[in-house]
C-alpha cells in the first residue's frame, strides 16, 4: 500500500510521488514525510511530482500544507519536475500553488534548497 | 502590332542623356521619398537601366504582356514591392513610369515640331500607362501579401520561442496579446521550458503596443505558470510609454520581475543561472 | 479485470479508491477519441474533483462517460449523479472560496473552468446532478 519510496540524501529526503494515490493514501504519506524529517533531522526535503499525471486541489492543498509543515519543523521544500500539462491546469483552475519553491527537477532541488539551508546558516 | 519606327528609336537614343536629365528632375520635384528609398547612388543606373531596356522594348512591340518587357515588368514589380514595404503610395510607384512622358514627349515634341511623331506619343503613352498599371497591379499583390502576413502574426500558430543561452529562453512577443494568444504562448513556453529545461524565461513585451489591465493579468499567469514550472520570468522592454500608462491604470506587476532593457534583463538572466559572461565593452 | 474497450463507462463512486477509478477510466476513453495530453489532464482534473465532491458531500454517486458525436465532432460527456442532499444555493457553492468543509471551495467553480460545457442541477433532499460535455478539437 504505502510503498512510496522515501529516499535519504545527507541532509535531505527525496520523495518520488506516485502516480494515482488516493485521498486517504496521500494523507498517510505526509504523515510519513513528516515523521522521516523529524526521525532523521532533515533540512531539505523534495517532492518529486515528475510523475503525477494530474494535480487537483485536494493534491494541491496537501503539497502546499506538507511544506508549511516541514517548514515548522525547519525543513526547506521544493516541488520538482511538475509537468507542463499540470501547471496550465492549475493556473486554469485557478489554483495558485505560491509561497513554495519550484524546480524543473531534482537536481536543481538539490541546488536550490542547498542555496537556501546555506542562506539560512549565515 | 505596333512598333517604334527607327527613326524615333534612333532619336531617343542619341538623346538618351537628355531624357535621363529631365527625368530625373521630374522625379525630384514628384517624390523625394521615392528618390530617397531607391539611393541618390542607385538612382542613376536605375533609370539608365529602365530607359535602355524600354527603348529596346518598345522598338520590338507595345505588348507588355511579351517577352521583350519581362525585365521592365520585373524591374517595377521589385520597386512596387520596396515601395509598398516603405509604405509608399502606389501613385508615388506609378509617378516612377509616368514620369518618363514628361521626360520624352517635350523632346520630341521639339523635334519637327511633334507632328511627325503623333503615332510615336501615342504608341509610347500606351504602353507607359500600361507599365504604371503593373506598379498598381503589385501593390495591390503585395499589399495583400502584407496584410496576409499581419493577420497571421496576429493570429499566429507558433510562438517563437529562441533559446539564447545555456539555460536561458526568450519570446519576443508582438502584436496583441488577447485571451487566446496567451493560451498559445503559453503552452509554446511551457513545452519549450521542458524541453531546455531553462531556468530562466525573458519575455520580451516591447513588441506589444498597449499594456492594459487585461494584458498584465496575461504576463502575471503566465509568469505564475513558468514559476510552477521551476522557471523564472523576466519581463523586458517596458518603455517609458507602457510604464507610464500601467500606473496611470493601476496595474501592479511587482510580482513579475521587469527590466527597462533586453540588455539589462539578459544580465539579469546571467546572475541567476549562476552563468559569467563579458558583454561589449 | 475485462479488457474490453468501453466506449461508455459506468460505475459508481462512493469511496477514494473509486475516484482514482473514475479517472483513470475517463482518461483511458479520451485518450482513445483522440484528446489532447492537455485536454485530458484538464478533464481528468475537473474528473476528480466532481467525483470527490459526491464522496466527501453525498452518497449513492454514480458516473457515466460516453463518447458523444455531433455531425463531424466527436466529444465526451461525463454525467454526475447522486442521491446526496443537494445544494441549497448552487451560485454561491460555485464561486471560489465557498465550502461547508473548510476546504478551500475551489472544485465546483474549478472544475466548471476547466470544462467546455457544465451543467449543474439540484434539489433539495434528492440529490445533485452535474453534466460536462468536451469536445476533441
Ligand atoms: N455533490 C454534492 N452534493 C452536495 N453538496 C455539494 C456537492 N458538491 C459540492 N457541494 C457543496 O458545494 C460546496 C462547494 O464545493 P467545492 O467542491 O467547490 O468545495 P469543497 O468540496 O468544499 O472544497 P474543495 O473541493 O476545494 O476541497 C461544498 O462545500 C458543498 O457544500
Ligand atoms: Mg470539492
Amino acid at each position: 500500500m504505502s510503498d512510496i519510496a522515501i529516499i535519504k540524501i545527507g541532509n535531505k529526503i527525496i520523495v518520488p510521488i506516485q502516480n494515482e494515490l488516493n485521498d486517504i493514501i496521500a494523507e498517510k504519506l505526509q504523515a510519513s514525510i513528516l515523521k522521516t524529517i523529524e526521525s532523521v533531522g532533515a533540512k531539505g526535503l523534495i517532492i518529486d511530482v515528475s510523475t503525477l499525471s494530474i494535480i487537483d486541489s485536494f493534491m494541491g492543498r496537501l503539497l502546499v500544507d506538507t511544506a508549511k509543515m516541514a517548514q515548522l519543523m525547519g525543513c526547506e521544500t521544493a516541488l520538482t519536475g511538475m509537468r507542463k500539462e499540470v501547471v496550465l491546469t492549475l493556473v486554469q483552475l485557478g489554483l495558485i500553488i505560491s509561497d513554495i519553491n519550484t524546480s524543473l527537477n531534482i537536481e536543481d532541488g538539490i541546488e536550490l534548497l542547498d542555496r537556501i539551508i546555506r542562506g539560512r546558516n549565515d | 502590332m505596333a512598333r517604334l519606327n527607327e527613326e524615333v528609336k534612333t532619336i531617343l537614343k542619341s538623346k538618351q542623356t537628355d531624357i535621363l536629365d529631365l527625368w530625373k528632375k521630374h522625379l525630384f520635384t514628384k517624390s523625394k521619398q521615392l528618390i530617397e528609398l531607391i539611393g541618390l547612388d542607385n538612382l542613376n543606373q536605375r533609370t539608365t537601366n529602365f530607359l535602355t531596356q524600354f527603348i529596346d522594348a518598345l522598338s520590338i512591340g507595345d505588348d507588355i504582356s511579351q517577352e521583350n518587357y519581362k525585365r521592365t515588368r520585373e524591374f517595377l514589380s521589385d520597386l512596387s514591392q520596396e515601395m509598398t514595404q516603405k509604405n509608399l503610395t502606389p501613385s508615388e510607384t506609378a509617378m516612377f513610369v509616368f514620369s518618363v512622358k514628361d521626360a520624352i514627349f517635350p523632346l520630341l515634341m521639339a523635334e519637327f515640331d511633334g507632328k511627325k511623331f503623333v503615332k510615336s506619343i501615342l504608341l509610347i503613352n500606351s504602353v507607359i500607362d500600361q507599365l504604371g498599371l503593373v506598379t498598381i497591379e503589385e501593390y495591390l499583390n503585395s499589399r495583400e501579401i502584407i496584410i496576409r502576413e499581419q493577420q497571421n502574426a496576429l493570429t499566429e500558430t507558433s510562438v517563437p520561442v529562441v533559446k539564447v543561452w545555456n539555460k536561458i529562453i526568450m519570446v519576443p512577443l508582438v502584436g496583441m496579446l488577447d485571451s487566446s494568444r496567451t493560451e498559445l504562448m503559453l503552452e509554446t513556453l511551457l513545452e519549450s521550458i521542458e524541453d531546455t529545461q531553462a531556468k530562466v524565461a525573458i519575455l520580451d513585451i516591447s513588441g506589444i503596443p498597449i499594456v492594459d489591465t487585461l494584458v498584465a493579468g496575461h504576463l502575471i499567469k503566465t509568469a505564475t505558470a513558468a514559476r510552477l514550472m521551476g522557471t523564472d520570468c523576466i519581463i523586458t522592454g517596458i518603455g517609458s510609454k507602457i510604464s507610464q500608462t500601467m500606473v496611470q491604470l493601476g496595474i501592479d506587476l511587482s510580482a513579475v520581475v521587469s527590466r527597462t532593457t533586453l540588455e539589462d534583463g539578459l544580465k539579469l538572466a546571467f546572475e541567476i543561472t549562476n552563468q559569467k559572461i563579458k558583454l561589449g565593452e | 479485470m475485462t479488457n474490453i474497450q468501453r466506449d461508455k463507462i459506468d460505475i459508481p463512486v462512493t469511496s477514494f479508491e473509486e475516484v482514482i477509478l473514475a479517472r483513470q477510466l475517463v482518461r483511458e476513453l479520451m485518450e482513445r477519441l483522440g484528446f489532447s495530453l492537455l485536454a485530458q489532464t484538464r478533464i481528468v482534473t475537473a474528473v476528480s474533483e466532481l467525483a470527490r465532491n459526491m464522496v466527501v458531500h453525498a452518497k449513492d454517486g454514480r458516473l457515466t462517460a460516453t463518447k458523444v458525436t455531433q455531425g463531424a465532432r466527436v466529444g465526451v460527456n461525463c454525467i454526475f449523479q447522486d442521491s446526496g442532499p443537494g445544494i441549497e444555493d448552487i451560485d454561491q457553492a460555485m464561486r471560489e472560496g465557498y465550502s461547508t468543509t473548510k476546504s478551500l471551495g475551489l472544485g465546483l467553480g474549478g472544475a466548471k473552468k476547466l470544462c467546455g460545457e457544465f451543467n449543474i442541477t439540484s434539489s433539495m433532499g434528492k440529490g445533485t446532478k452535474i453534466d460536462i460535455t468536451e469536445w476533441v478539437k
